[in-house]
């Protein structure tokens, strides 16, 4: 008796398994092998170096030579009396262009969708682009010709009267976070704006056509067409911006910097910069990376769980 | 007639061989041709020649597209002038623009202990690197493997290079000396403005305070504009040990702080220069020239932009080294009226102190993984001594190649050991060279034997082989011409040794060194925060950005501070080091 | 309905001015670097090139035509992202497809959604990702350019995104029709995402395109060194504390902004070729309608 419902057990596994086998589940499977193999090769086997974060780390000696020193790399961090004036200015920098490129971006892609020309369109898309490609370097140079004292801003500014004196806009710690924030989402606005773009015109037009048989206007049609279909994308770009908080902008605040605005203008980025020139601590370089990592994976599962909770949207 | 022929012929051909062993004879040069010392250096010399050997390096460059037809970074004409040179060869296995680029990827290769045989580093790279035992130990190779004029070059300076490469008593580098000229910073303005506003050379930091108001505000230039800008200088430049464009360091020794320095002050005790309250003086007065604009408005932020105002002709004093002229060269070519002259300024007791770098800003390093390390070293150090070239066929060969590197335009960077290992004086003494030479007071032969002692007799100071007398030919050629600026090339480069050097070429320089080089256990971990803090200070004050409190009391708070966080026991470590 | 058109007509025109200006504005850099290299120097150094090139000179093109190594890393960098893009284009497809459909039919779809945001988010620092390709022997070789970067995680879960927003009814039919996911995959979802791929494709040339840090690192042999590598080299704010004078002085000997400024231009050129080639996805709205009865 037993052994026929054994046997009837396993046959209705086995026809699971030949289903399977068979099937679309193992597929799917078959197709995410590549990417899953090429991602283990090329980042799950570099994971060994996170220990150099934990280890006085000796070159010769190696992973498996080097001493263990446990937290104290991060403590070393956290101990720099500074280390908080870092932190405050890395998040306020970074979450500042994140809002407001987000912010810039979606209302660019917003305004270029209505216009009907399709070579003004063209025109000033690859224009807005453009900066991106432009490397700090390069840009910086062009900030400091405008911004300076006798710069092009200061002499429309003091020209039509909106300031007494040239305003130092490099110079002041004051200012000095507001023009990287503005800068930077100057530079960066077109191309983020890419992904809203391409998503607008994958909007259906019968969408339109049906709203405007009912008699909607066009800033009626972007709040109730538009920006719906948007928000997926929106949410989904910004979850993954929020991994971000801890990056403000090396390369930009790098080649603007001075100490003068050290005081709101100095990032994680680049103290570790000059600290990692001066000492060639790789352990504490590897910490900082390593910390950087756990606030951005925490911060990720954090939005997605609470879009997954309270919105019921699910993300990924 | 058969006979006739055979003695014709017996005869010429031992025509031939006497005359084959007579040219053999001629080509062998004897010991009579050298001196004592030469003859005595030479004996150093070991042969590694034919023996297929060869090492490889790493180069830091300056990326530029002007390498000559048909050269490259790892086949050029320096690289085929050390092969015949030494008959050994040097592979280049990678090369970087120097700076950023280099830093990184010596960075990774220690990380990765993947060193090539031989690499120039910093100090703090030696450091990492000696930590992990990576380089060879060459305290030996400075008993016995080192001729003795160059012995004595380190010596001299109180064996202070040496005393950094040393890790656990073992010398693991071989440290350049650098020109120490290189450390000065000078006032340069422009004399055709001094002209036109009439007034007189300065003689002291006061003098500039009118010399700067009339530069601002009382249009030099004549085109009735007011657009002309302040005293450049830059920020995080103030430190004596350094000089860069903007750099105030010696104008801080001449009020007596060696800041970014380690020396003895007043008490004889060694501190640190930038926390002496006689920097006071010193910031108080910049911070006064800030506040009455006589300082660039934008100086903090001009960053790259520093020489555009230089260059535009609406500047006429800034701080830089003697070696400005190759960055001048843009304002006398958009301004042919404009004239620069460099000063330097006493203290109160006449002398003229100049800060020196660190003596061991480059660092030879020899791998441990060397297949021969000693043969670097020989390589490296002992080089070609002059009477080691017996074969004047092969020292023919040697001249032509050295001579078609330097016709070919060839930048000296390119030469497979780029480590500066001159004569401190060097730069000062071109100085003398050049107006010896163009007053009639010295001759060329003067110059040469002096030159070629001083290097150890290595190069004579030829133009046609040799930098430094090629540089002092051009600069006699622009004071040859009506129009100095005819050829820009020759002025940019002979300038600086003509006339930008002429301060520090004086008998009242007085050159001060780092009394402590190196790092301490606290410095490791506390060193980066305080010159964080020290830089925004500096800058703070001569901003006058000081929270409502006096300069003086601000420095005095800054000091405070210096010392709680850690200052004060980096001081008492480095006081332990030095006894 | 005469009013009407022209009030849309009056908006339309402030629209265009108003984004025109602003594309004005953010062209500038690129302008200013391109007559910067039509310049000469000392005009550049002396800050007066503003508009439009001062003392037009071609000598920084003519420098760069006949400098080979300038042409090889641009070779270089060209065929990494040939092989580069090629091989992104491909893994993320088919990672991108598996990921967008719906649990109910890929119930280990979570799995790799976590597994993937691990590995977007940790890696072992720069010493590890050195030390790992290294003893995957790929150092000083082109496949050090382009294996690496072969799966980019964010520009897939963006792909994926884009799959997820296709109707899910054509899919369900050629299922029950029998085809397999791959062909679903290329029959119908590839030809219909244009835009996304252009999207995704375009950020991973970008990528390859720019990448500087992997040719200075990995790369030894100057014959494989990338063109923006090469740039990063002319152009990075060097750090001179770190130099010795020497270094400073032949740097002050050897400084040409117009010939740097040349290099960029150049190093822009395929950039500035592809996108328009791609616009034409974003501007015309191939869109999703093919699946609308």
């Amino acid at each position: 008796m037993s052994e026929v419902r054994h046997e009837a057990g396993r046959s209705a596994f086995m026809r699971k398994w030949e289903k399977f086998v068979r099937g679309e589940r193992l597929r799917l499977n078959l197709m995410m092998l590549p990417g899953v193999v090429f991602v283990f090769l090329f980042n799950m086997m570099t994971l060994l170096g996170i220990a150099v974060a934990f280890q006085d780390f000796i070159p010769r000696r190696g992973w498996f030579g080097s001493e263990w020193v446990g937290l104290r790399n991060f403590r070393l961090f956290f101990e720099m009396p500074n280390a908080y004036t870092i932190l405050r200015n890395t998040l306020v920098i970074a979450i500042s262009k994140i809002v407001l490129t987000l912010i810039v971006a979606v209302l660019f892609a917003l305004l270029l969708s209505e216009i009907k020309n399709n070579k003004v369109k063209r025109c000033v898309q690859t224009a807005v682009y453009l900066p991106h490609f432009v490397s700090w370097v390069i840009y910086a140079t062009i900030m400091r010709l405008l911004l300076n004292s006798d710069g092009l801003v200061n002499r429309l500014l003091t020209g039509l009267g909106l300031a007494a004196s040239p305003v130092k806009f490099l110079s002041s710690k004051q200012l000095f976070p507001v023009v990287m924030i503005m800068t930077d989402v100057l530079k960066e606005f077109g191309y983020s704006s890419v992904i809203y773009l391409a998503t607008i015109t994958g909007i259906n037009p019968s969408y339109y056509e049906a709203a405007a048989i009912d008699g909607a206007t066009r800033p009626k049609m972007m709040w109730y067409i538009t920006l719906p279909c948007l928000l997926p994308t929106i949410v989904l770009l910004a979850t993954l911006s929020v991994g971000n908080v801890l990056s403000a902008g090396f390369d930009q605040i790098f080649n603007l910097y001075n100490s003068a605005v050290y005081e709101t203008g100095d990032i994680i980025d680049t103290y570790v910069h000059r600290v990692g020139l001066v000492s060639l601590d790789y352990g504490l370089g590897a910490a900082i990376g390593l910390f950087k990592s756990v606030v951005s994976f925490v911060l990720i599962v954090t939005s997605y769980t609470v879009a997954a909770k309270v919105a019921d949207y699910h993300i990924f | 007639m058969k006979k006739l022929l055979a003695l014709l012929l017996a005869l010429s051909l031992s025509l031939c061989g006497l005359s084959a062993a007579l040219a053999e004879d001629d080509d062998y040069i004897p010991d009579s041709e050298f001196s004592e010392q030469q003859l005595e250096e030479a004996k150093l010399y070991k042969d590694y020649s034919g023996q297929g050997k060869s090492f490889t390096l790493a180069k830091a460059i300056t990326i530029d597209a002007a390498l000559p037809e048909g050269q490259t970074v790892e086949d050029n004409l320096w690289i085929d002038l050390f092969k015949i040179n030494f008959g050994v060869e040097p592979i280049v296995e990678w090369y970087a623009a120097a700076g950023d680029a280099y830093n990184q990827k010596v960075s990774m290769c220690i990380a990765s202990d993947d060193i090539p045989d031989y690499m120039e580093v910093n100090v703090n790279q030696w450091r990492m690197l000696a930590k992990s035992g990576m380089l060879a130990d060459l305290t030996d190779y400075y008993e016995h493997n080192i001729s003795a004029a160059k012995r004595k070059k380190f010596a001299d300076i109180d064996d202070k290079p040496l005393k950094v490469v040393t890790y656990k008593g073992q010398i693991t580098g071989y440290p350049s000396i650098n020109p120490g000229a290189d450390s000065g910073s000078l006032v340069w303005l422009r004399t055709d403005w001094l002209e036109n506003l009439g007034l007189e050379e300065p003689k002291s930091y006061e003098d500039l305070t009118a010399i700067l108001d009339a530069f601002v505000n009382k249009d030099p230039d004549g085109n009735e504009q007011n657009d002309t800008v302040g005293l450049i200088i830059a920020p995080d430049e103030y430190k004596s040990t350094g000089a860069n464009t903007g750099n105030t360091g010696e104008m801080f020794l001449r009020y007596g702080a060696g800041v970014g320095m380690w020396i003895r002050d007043e008490s004889g005790e060694v501190s640190y220069g930038s926390i002496s309250r006689n920097a006071v003086p010193c910031l108080e007065q910049l911070n006064a020239w800030y506040k009455a604009g006589l300082i660039h408005q934008d100086w903090v932020s001009l960053g790259d932009n520093l020489r555009q105002d230089i260059s535009a002709g609406r500047c006429g004093a800034f701080f830089g080294p003697w070696w400005e002229s190759w960055n001048l060269a843009d304002s006398v070519v958009n301004d042919p009226k404009a004239v620069w002259k460099s000063y330097g300024f006493a203290a109160d007791d006449g002398k003229f102190y100049v800060g020196m770098t660190d003596p061991a800003a480059s660092i030879a390093v020899i791998s441990a993984d060397a297949e021969d390390p000693e043969m670097i070293w020989q390589l490296l150090v002992v080089g070609r001594p002059i009477a080691s070239v017996r074969s004047r066929a092969l020292q023919k060969a040697i001249e032509e190649a050295n001579a078609a590197a330097l016709a070919a335009g060839l930048e000296h960077s390119y030469q497979p050991f780029r480590l500066n290992v001159s004569t401190v004086m060097t730069v000062e003494n071109n100085y003398r060279y050049i107006w010896g030479l163009h007053d009639g007071t010295l001759t060329w032969e003067d110059c040469d034997k002096e030159y070629f002692e001083n290097n150890g007799g290595v190069e004579h100071f030829d133009p046609s082989s040799c930098y430094a007398a090629q540089v002092t030919k051009y600069y006699l050629n622009v004071l040859e011409r009506e129009n100095p600026y005819e050829d820009i090339g020759e002025w940019s480069n002979g300038m600086g040794y003509g006339v930008g050097v002429a301060p520090m070429a004086q008998d009242n320089c007085e050159r001060l060194y780092n009394d402590f080089i190196g790092q301490t256990e606290t410095m490791a971990t506390k060193w980066a925060y305080l010159q964080t803090m020290e830089e925004e200070a500096y800058t703070k004050m001569i901003l006058g950005d000081t929270d409502g409190l006096s300069i003086s009391d601000y420095f005095d708070k800054f000091v405070d501070e210096w010392k709680a966080q850690g200052g004060e026991k980096i001081t008492a470590e480095v006081k332990e080091a030095l006894n | 309905m005469n009013r009407r058109k022209k009030k849309i007509n009056v908006s339309q025109i402030v629209l265009a001015a108003f984004l025109l200006l602003l594309g004005l504005i953010c062209i500038y850099p690129m302008w200013y670097t391109f007559i910067v290299s039509f310049s000469d120097k000392a005009k550049v150094t002396a800050g007066k090139v503003l508009f439009l090139p001062k003392d037009l000179t071609f000598t920084a093109y003519e420098k760069l035509l006949s400098d080979g190594s300038f042409f090889r890393a641009f070779l270089v960098s060209v065929e990494r992202c040939v092989l580069g893009v090629g091989l992104n284009m491909v893994l993320m497809a088919l990672t991108a497809y598996p990921l967008a459909m719906p649990a109910a039919r890929f119930p280990e779809r979570r799995v790799y959604v976590w597994y993937l945001m691990f590995n977007m988010l940790f890696s072992g620092g720069t010493i590890g990702w050195y030390l790992n390709i290294k003893y995957l022997h790929l150092l000083d070789s082109i496949w050090a350019l382009v294996l690496p970067m072969g799966l980019p995680i964010y520009n897939a879960v963006l792909l994926m995104n884009f799959f997820k927003s296709v109707p899910i009814d054509m899919n369900e039919s050629a299922t029950v029709d029998g085809a397999s996911p791959l062909t679903i995959l290329v029959r119908i979802y590839l030809p219909v995402s244009l835009p996304a791929l252009a999207t995704v494709g375009l950020f991973c040339f970008v990528s390859h395109w720019n990448s500087w840090y992997d040719g200075l690192v990995l790369i030894n042999k100057s014959t494989l060194m990338p063109l923006q590598t090469l740039i990063y080299q002319l152009n990075v704010r060097i750090d001179t504390d770190n130099m010795t004078s020497e270094q400073l002085r032949e740097m002050a000997k050897m400084s040409s902004e117009t010939l740097n400024a040349a290099k960029v231009i150049i190093a822009l050129a395929p950039l500035m070729c592809i996108y328009p080639f791609l616009q034409k996805y974003f501007v015309s709205g191939l869109t999703l309608g093919a699946v609308k009865e």
